[in-house]
């Protein structure tokens, strides 16, 4: 059966799409303090990196990741090198990893995914208020070591292939595969009882 | 009798195993392991089990405030650099402006007043007022345009070109720049003759953005969103969250509330378009058995499909593609995971080959 992709599911299809100049450019504009091109990468790539980094390491944490990501992007002294030769896409699935492990191995402390039991601290909460299960989800989520989690969520917001996930974590195409597949039944274990019996 | 040897349980494989992406002799090895390893076919088992949770996972929408809030670091971190990189770039864009404008022959009077609008047939409203008269009248940006009772009407952007908008159409100009001329088409159908600079152009409708490439097309959406796009010169290419599909001239795109479909040459076999638009619908059974209709110029339609589809008919229609098109470098075997890399080459052979 064809998954058809729905509305969350990324579409991967990159086409034989115009050189990647336009993407470039607008980049370019970006460093440059073009805000509309500014605003527009952002809206872009954002929430789905926020989605990463809030299922790695909970939701403050999150958000100063992404923030810290495109401030370093837009405004950074150091130029960040993105020359083209790589969807920018890509290159922000690197950022955000190391981010997330950068934060990880400070220790931060995770905020407890809570909201379920009404916690609505901020008008983006509200979608996971909306069913326990959702929440059990992510709970069992971030249980998953690390590099698991990363790999599971790169596979599931961003639609990355072995390759591709592969070099934003910095390991083998084998070694994400171990990693999706060790994680993947770890989850479905600890959640076990949301099956039908 | 399950193998007692550790390094012949396939447990790191069965995420590849589970979603088709092991090329056919692997993922015979591993199918052929779990007939009689229980312990490998329980955690296969829970390899999907764990993929559907994860697949439950929503997208959560971005705080109302994250934009307005990086926009104030990004200020208050080089607030001078910026202002004059953007006086800088302001500058050159209006010397630029000006000049289209000029060579365009408007003014920015004639901006404020809205493109010109020419009524063709019936009575157009304008954010619901009956436009009675024939002749000539402006489209202001913001302003709706509907085409009830077989109304007709054209838009005009000077030399750009002109937009035709037909009956049963809600649209709107969002946009009238020298470097954006964009329209909203909340459903209905427009038939544009653009002759513009790549990507100044747009389209948007609540699935899909249509970027002109230097064209003539037509795109039709219904009130859900679903509707489709054909180009009969030039090429358009289909947004949605930054990625692309680019229609060329000849081919046609269908548009769903998800997104849009896989383009598909007008004059491909009947068989193939029907078997694809199936095949999008959730429905495989004919692909297969279309496959060897597909021409070489079909081959575009079928690289696209590659993604659209799993398992045993991926790797058909990619084995269809390859006869079709050589694939580029390591393509053959990464179309399947599927590596939108090694998609991207082979893209760019199928245009090649056309």
């Amino acid at each position: 059966m064809i998954p058809v992709a729905q509305e969350r599911k990324p579409i991967s299809d990159e086409l034989t799409r115009p050189p990647e100049l336009p993407e470039l450019r607008e980049f370019k504009r970006a460093r440059e303090g073009d805000v509309e091109a500014q605003r527009a990468i952002f809206e872009r790539h954002a929430p789905r990196l926020r989605a990463i980094a809030w299922h790695a390491l909970g939701e403050g944490a999150a958000d100063d990741v992404v923030q810290e990501i495109f401030i370093a992007l837009f405004a950074g002294t150091k130029d960040p090198g993105f020359r083209g030769e790589a969807r920018l896409s890509t290159w922000l699935h690197r950022l955000v990893v190391n981010r997330c492990f950068d934060v990880h191995r400070r220790a931060r402390r995770l905020v407890p995914l809570v909201a379920a039991e009404g916690r609505a601290t901020d008008d983006s909460l509200e979608w996971t208020v909306r069913g326990q299960r959702e929440a059990q989800v992510q709970r069992a989520l971030a249980e998953l070591p690390l590099d698991q989690r990363l790999a599971v969520l790169l596979r599931h917001f961003e639609g990355l292939s072995y390759d591709e996930i592969a070099a934003a974590l910095g390991c083998s195409p084998g070694t994400v595969a171990s990693r999706l597949s060790r994680g993947h039944a770890a989850l479905a274990r600890a959640l076990a009882h949301l099956e039908p019996s | 009798m399950s193998p007692r040897h550790p390094e012949s349980h396939v447990l790191d494989e069965l995420d590849a195993f589970v979603s088709g992406a092991l090329d056919t002799a692997s993922s015979a090895r591993v199918g052929e392991h779990l007939l009689s390893c229980r312990e490998c076919r329980a955690e296969a088992d829970a390899v999907s089990r764990g993929q559907s949770l994860v697949a439950e996972l929503p997208l959560p929408p971005l705080p109302s405030d994250a934009w307005p809030r990086l926009e104030r670091a990004l200020a208050a971190r080089a607030p001078a650099l910026v202002a004059r990189r953007r006086r800088v770039w302001r500058v050159a864009l209006l010397a630029a402006g000006l000049a289209v404008l000029a060579l365009l022959g408007l003014t920015r009077q004639a901006l404020r007043e809205g493109r010109p609008l020419e009524i063709l047939a019936g009575a157009p409203r304008l954010d619901g007022r009956s436009l009675w008269s024939a002749g000539t009248t402006r489209l202001a940006v913001g302003r709706w345009l509907e085409t009830p009772d077989g109304a007709r009407a054209r838009i005009s952007f000077g030399p750009l070109g002109h937009v035709d908008v037909e009956p049963g159409s809600r649209v709107r100009i969002v946009a009238s720049s020298p470097m954006e001329q964009r329209l909203d088409l909340r459903h209905g159908s427009l038939s544009a003759i653009v002759i513009a600079p790549p990507r100044l152009f747009i389209v948007d409708t609540p699935a899909v953005r249509a970027v002109d490439l230097g064209c003539a097309y037509r795109i039709s959406v219904d009130k859900h969103g679903e509707g489709s796009l054909s180009v009969t010169s030039g090429r358009v290419a289909l947004m949605r969250e930054g990625r692309e599909i680019v229609v060329p001239a000849g081919a046609s795109c269908a548009i769903f509330p998800w997104g849009a479909g896989v383009p598909v040459f007008d004059d491909a076999a009947p068989p193939l378009r029907a078997a694809v638009d199936q095949a999008l619908a959730g429905d495989v059974t004919l692909l297969p058995g279309s496959l060897p209709r597909a021409r070489v110029r079909d081959g575009l339609t079928l690289v696209h499909l590659i993604e659209r589809v799993e398992g045993e008919t991926r790797r058909q229609v990619r084995d269809r593609l390859a006869e079709l098109v050589p694939p580029p470098g390591d393509a053959f075997d990464a179309a399947l995971l599927p590596d939108t890399r090694a998609l991207d080459a082979w893209r760019r052979a199928v245009d090649g080959a056309r």
